[in-house]
């Protein structure tokens, strides 16, 4: 068969192949609506009942815990309540298309307020692990996170102190993600100064895993907590 | 039947959307290529389908395929996917083929939804990782651009680049680089013609030859 012969009935073919399949049905790629997230601490030293409006289940939170996080329509506020001790605060948050929200309750004026730390992720990469730092105590200014002196000094060294930090200078409200390697770890916060939390154990952490370690405060001392990113099935 | 392949005697569990949702597309092709090999072979295919919808039984808006083993294909009515978990303890698969992107690529919006696929794929890869099954990935194939789901090479790109970094510890086979840019004929922007689809399957069964997570089955 010549060229002309085999072209005409390749598309002979594609005519019949096509015209066999021409009633599949369009369906949407990617989401009819995208997401968020959204994901609640009681850095407070008493339990915290979170309340939502619609579909999502409440919960209580306990002194010092990070919740998992909860997927909600991205184009809808988020409503509901947070209450604890006999104060109760109502929600409104509008969260954009694929932002992580962490809502902290922290100690306030009038029982507790609430602190909007928000995160627009640049990237996922599940050959690494992701850990974030979260900045949640008003008064730790310039804070940040190191790794602990293996040698148990009291890095007065500056050089050495330098070497081991893993981020620095995240002001109360923020936070700061970055990819390290799945190793055992052992971190200490620190703020403006010469204070230092105690070390928290981040033990063995996991390749493709997402992890936040806050710092907060608990009986007026910056403390650290930590936890897996977890999603609600 | 080739019996001297690695895939002989493994029993194969393969998912997908809508490129394995009509037999004469990929499904028929890579289960019969597989079969040749001496694997076992069941072929699910839910179109429409994205990666976390197979985690409880999801209906379709455009049908489904399934063959198990010698027996011929059937187009399922009220097509649904079920639930990965139901899937590899029934199956009790050596490992498991995914061949899905196109579904969560949101080719005809402007903005690439990383953080929605993320969670979709990281629920499904995690779930099939906690029965420890090994799994391997196929991503998209470049199509061809417009046609009626908007497709474009630069999305296609992203998206494949994207799966690549986040579907471990599947393995991840890389279909763009199986063909140049609009090489393989599609009827529609995004499903190819039926010699495609043939060319598609011979080269997804070479490159799972070499997948890392078919060496962990070998051992």
């Amino acid at each position: 068969m010549n060229r002309a012969g085999q072209l005409l009935l390749g598309l002979a073919t594609l005519i019949s192949f096509a015209a066999t399949h021409a009633d599949t049905v369009l369906y949407p790629t990617g989401p009819s609506r995208d997401s968020a997230f959204i994901r609640f601490v009681n850095a407070l030293d008493t339990p915290l009942d979170v309340l939502p409006e619609g579909e999502q289940t409440p919960s209580t939170l306990a002194p010092s815990i990070i919740s998992v996080f909860s997927t909600v329509p991205a184009d809808n506020p988020v409503t509901g309540a947070l209450s604890s001790a006999g104060v109760s605060v109502p929600v409104k948050l509008d969260l954009a298309p694929g932002e992580f929200v962490t809502l902290v309750v922290v100690p306030g004026d009038k029982g507790f307020e609430l602190l909007t730390v928000r995160e627009q992720p640049k990237d996922f990469n599940g050959l690494q692990t992701s850990v974030a730092f979260i900045n949640a105590d008003p008064r730790c200014t310039l804070g940040g996170l190191r790794r602990k002196d293996p040698h148990g000094s009291d890095g007065s060294q500056r050089k050495d102190q330098q070497d081991r930090v893993i981020f620095h200078d995240v002001n109360p409200g923020l936070l700061e993600r970055r990819e390290v390697n799945p190793i055992k770890l052992s971190v200490q916060g620190f703020c403006d100064g010469p204070l230092v939390t105690a070390p928290l154990n981040l033990d063995l952490l996991e390749r493709g895993e997402r992890y936040t370690v806050l710092i907060l405060s608990q009986n007026g001392k910056p403390t650290l907590v930590f936890a897996k990113d977890v999603f609600a099935q | 039947m080739a019996t001297s392949s690695v895939l002989a005697g493994l029993t194969i569990l393969i998912i997908g959307d809508s490129h394995l949702a009509t037999p004469d597309f990929l499904l028929n092709p890579l289960h019969e290529a597989l079969s040749r090999q001496g694997a076992q072979v069941h072929s699910l295919g839910i179109c429409g389908a994205n990666a976390g919808d197979w985690l409880k039984a999801t209906p379709s808006p455009c049908g489904g395929a399934e063959r198990r083993g010698t027996a011929e294909a059937t187009v399922l009515v009220g097509a649904s996917t079920r639930p990965i978990g139901d899937l590899l303890d029934s199956d009790k698969p050596d490992f498991t083929l995914i061949v899905m992107g196109d579904t969560m690529a949101s080719y005809d919006k402007p903005s690439f939804p990383k953080a929605w696929i993320w969670k979709q794929t990281d629920s499904l890869v995690k779930a099939i990782a906690a029965h420890h099954t090994p799994c391997v990935w196929v991503g998209p194939n470049w199509g061809s651009e417009g046609g009626m789901y908007g497709k474009t090479y630069d999305r296609v790109k992203t998206m494949s680049d994207f799966l690549a970094k986040n579907v471990a510890p599947c393995s991840y086979i890389d279909s763009l680089q199986f063909s140049s840019k609009g090489q393989w004929a599609t009827i529609d922007g995004q499903h190819l013609t039926r010699t495609g689809y043939q060319t598609w399957s011979e080269d997804i069964v070479k490159a799972l030859l070499q997948a890392p997570a078919l060496k962990a089955v070998e051992k």
